[in-house]
């Protein structure tokens, strides 16, 4: 009888090759890392991708082989394997949450021993023979239901219960919210912006309408005295007749801004007529023709003399566009004028100035 | 003095709506995270290599990527002050993880892979893309590893751990292909492996994807064929970022996770995972029923013959009694 030898690949089963040398494994990312270094005459004989895959078969399996090792259960869809904590430590994207710090009341409760009370989600409702819940849309014991409220001994007749009862509730509500932002401020203020929950923020708001006061101490203080000041003289009477209070001057009920001066009706001293006569000189000098003041009019046409000069330096070039000699300094020369020094290049104050024709 | 200068106030923000309140708490912060999300975005110009090594990027993500696409000059993370537009998109968009391509005549085909912490840079490296092979280049490879499945990694080199640049490469390659973290792996779904190593010569980082096919060995344990689908990448390294010292101390503590009861979950040998819905005890005579709109009609027309029906019989007995009462009179 002759006995057949068959091995595992002629059957077409093979195992993997394991890869030999150091691995260091972080199962929980499934990551496998070879510490030894890289061969780099192997990468360049055989070519760089064929090297890489062959390694990283091999090491896949020795890792495949750590992960079919780990303790599994077999579900219906394959076999799954209980995988240990990642060893690699990643930076997380987000701070760690903080637990929410207790409230007033949580921290009250906790003193005096309070415990939370299971309450049940209905009760039983006598008026409507019917089951209703504790708090919300149609209620048990709504207060604002009822049709008919009636009198105590202690209302007063100009009281209207309803709007009483819509007044109490809003107040209720705002008292909650107030409570309910201190709470949230105290949590902030002991552990940080992470104690808060995540659907809230704390933003900065503007004060209510006709309640915001200045922050600085300065500027309150000031707003204050401009108030007493405003008030001090809104009187029928302006604040003339008014008792003055203790620590308040006679200068600050004066009016302020300013006042209308009404000269006296009889001319004393002719100043009426000095105003006249000055304004009509004004007016006449403004609109005459004929030149009063002829060093005036010599500075004017020298300034302009020299603006013109300066102009066609610039441009190199007289008006004819006709280029000027080099050597010619300070250009074409006038006649009239001082004599502008040749070395004076800017357009600043003359050094010599106009001549004063007297 | 001091109640006169509290005039600061502060107000309480809250959600408006029922889905914006269930947004914020899906990002809220938890013990164990949600796989991060990337932002890829370009810089100012991009070249062809780039926008293909972002596409393939984004399909590698699947889900958890959000991939602009037009062209940003403003984000230059490098320069102080410039990073701030990420910072900002990345909050927006909740993504701690940032891939910018750009391309420059001083750095071509630039691709920065960075992080954030708390929606704050935290780390980058700039690598150069010095060879660039495709998922499609590599065929239909691709197509036998399913996207949601975490992969396996490789990484070969002394320089991962001695070389402070490499180690921040691993973190980051590691953070961005990672995916969700988990207990328990199905082991029918490693099928993706991903080769990192660094070439001693030319200092490039070798990137390689491979997808894994199981045949049959004499063991437990089968063995696995490699094949490679892409994406290949040749990566020069060229800038990087290293995290602030106090920033990286705060953002590597880990938390003390117990083992939390889950309640209402069970498992049956025959369906898996089971839990049990609890409904309210229902009426069958009085549930309200989809009226069947083809009956229109003749609803209408049976409302209005009862609605005179019943005018008839009010009017009616009104005359009666008129005719009762004028008999009466009479």
């Amino acid at each position: 009888m002759e006995v057949l030898h068959v091995t595992g690949e002629q059957l077409g089963r093979s195992q993997g090759e394991v890869h030999d040398g150091p691995l260091a494994f972080d199962l929980g990312n499934l990551l496998a890392w070879d510490a030894s270094a890289v061969d780099a005459a192997a990468l360049t004989a055989n070519g760089i991708d064929p090297t890489c895959q062959r390694l990283a078969q091999s090491i896949f399996q020795s890792l495949a082989a750590r992960l079919f090792s780990l303790p599994s259960e077999a579900v219906a869809v394959g076999r799954v394997a209980e995988l240990p904590r990642p060893a690699t430590v990643l930076p997380r994207e987000k701070p760690i949450p903080k637990p929410r710090p207790p409230t007033k009341w949580e921290q009250f409760a906790q003193r005096k021993g309070i415990e939370k009370q299971k309450r049940s989600k209905v009760e039983w409702d006598e008026s409507s023979q019917e089951w209703r819940r504790r708090y919300g849309y149609k209620r048990v014991n709504d207060e604002t239901e009822v049709a008919v409220i009636e009198a105590k001994p202690g209302d007063l007749p100009g009281e209207d219960p309803f709007t009483k009862q819509r007044q109490d509730k809003k107040e209720r509500v705002k008292k909650q919210q107030k409570q309910q932002l201190a709470n949230v401020k105290a949590a902030v203020k002991a552990g940080g912006m992470a104690a808060l929950p995540p659907t809230l923020r704390l933003a900065a708001a503007l004060p209510e309408h006709g309640k915001g006061r200045p922050a600085k101490r300065k500027e309150l203080h000031d707003e204050l005295k401009s108030a007493t000041k405003q008030a001090a003289v809104s009187t029928a009477s302006m604040g003339k007749f008014d008792r003055m209070a203790r620590g308040e001057q006679p200068e600050d009920r004066q009016a302020r801004g300013k006042k209308q001066k009404f000269a006296p009706v009889a001319d004393k001293g002719g100043v009426e007529k000095q105003q006249q006569a000055k304004l009509v000189d004004r007016i006449l000098s403004q609109n005459a023709d004929d030149v009063a003041d002829l060093s005036m009019a010599i500075t004017r046409y020298e300034a302009s003399a020299r603006d013109e000069r300066y102009r066609m330096k610039q441009k190199g070039h007289n008006k004819k566009g006709r280029v000027d000699r080099i050597d010619s300094s300070g250009g074409s020369s006038k006649p009239m004028g001082g004599g502008r020094s040749g070395g004076n290049k800017g357009r600043g104050p003359s050094s010599s100035g106009g001549r004063k024709g007297k | 003095m001091a109640k006169a200068a509290e005039a600061a106030q502060t107000k309480l923000v809250a959600p408006k709506t029922k889905a914006g309140k269930r947004l914020m708490e899906k990002r809220a912060a938890k013990l164990v995270e949600d796989p991060k999300r990337a932002l890829l975005v370009y810089g100012n110009k991009t070249s062809q290599i780039i926008k293909d090594a972002m596409t393939d990027l984004h399909k590698l993500k699947g889900e958890d990527a959000v991939k602009f696409s037009r062209n940003n000059p403003e984000m230059r993370p490098f320069e102080g002050g410039g990073e701030a537009a990420l910072e900002l998109h990345c909050s927006r968009n909740n993504c701690s993880l940032f891939a910018l391509g750009t391309h420059q005549k001083k750095r071509p085909h630039n691709l920065l892979l960075g992080r954030l912490y708390d929606f704050r840079l935290y780390d980058m490296v700039e690598f150069g893309i010095r060879q660039y092979k495709s998922v499609q280049a590599f065929g239909g490879g691709a197509a036998q590893a399913q996207l949601g499945n975490k992969p396996c990694f490789v990484f070969v080199g002394d320089t991962f751990e001695s070389d402070p640049t490499m180690r921040q490469v691993k973190s980051l390659l590691l953070d961005y292909f990672r995916g969700r973290q988990v207990d328990s792996i199905n082991l029918k779904g490693l099928d993706r492996v991903i080769f990192v190593t660094q070439h001693p010569e030319s200092k490039l980082v070798l990137f390689r994807q491979y997808s894994v096919r199981y045949k049959k060995s004499g063991t437990r344990i089968p063995r696995m064929e490699l094949s490679e689908m892409g994406p290949s990448l040749d990566l020069e390294v060229r800038r990087s970022r290293q995290p602030p010292v106090d920033l990286e101390k705060e953002a590597c503590k880990q938390p003390k996770l117990d083992k939390k009861k889950e309640k209402n979950v069970g498992s049956d040998m025959l369906d898996g995972k089971v839990g049990h819905i609890y409904m309210p005890p229902q009426d069958m005579d009085s549930v309200a029923l989809a009226k069947p709109k083809g009956l229109k009609r003749e609803r209408r027309k049976a409302a209005a013959g009862a609605a005179v029906a019943k005018k008839q019989r009010t009017s009616g007995g009104a005359a009666a009694a008129a005719a009762a009462g004028d008999g009466d009179s009479d």
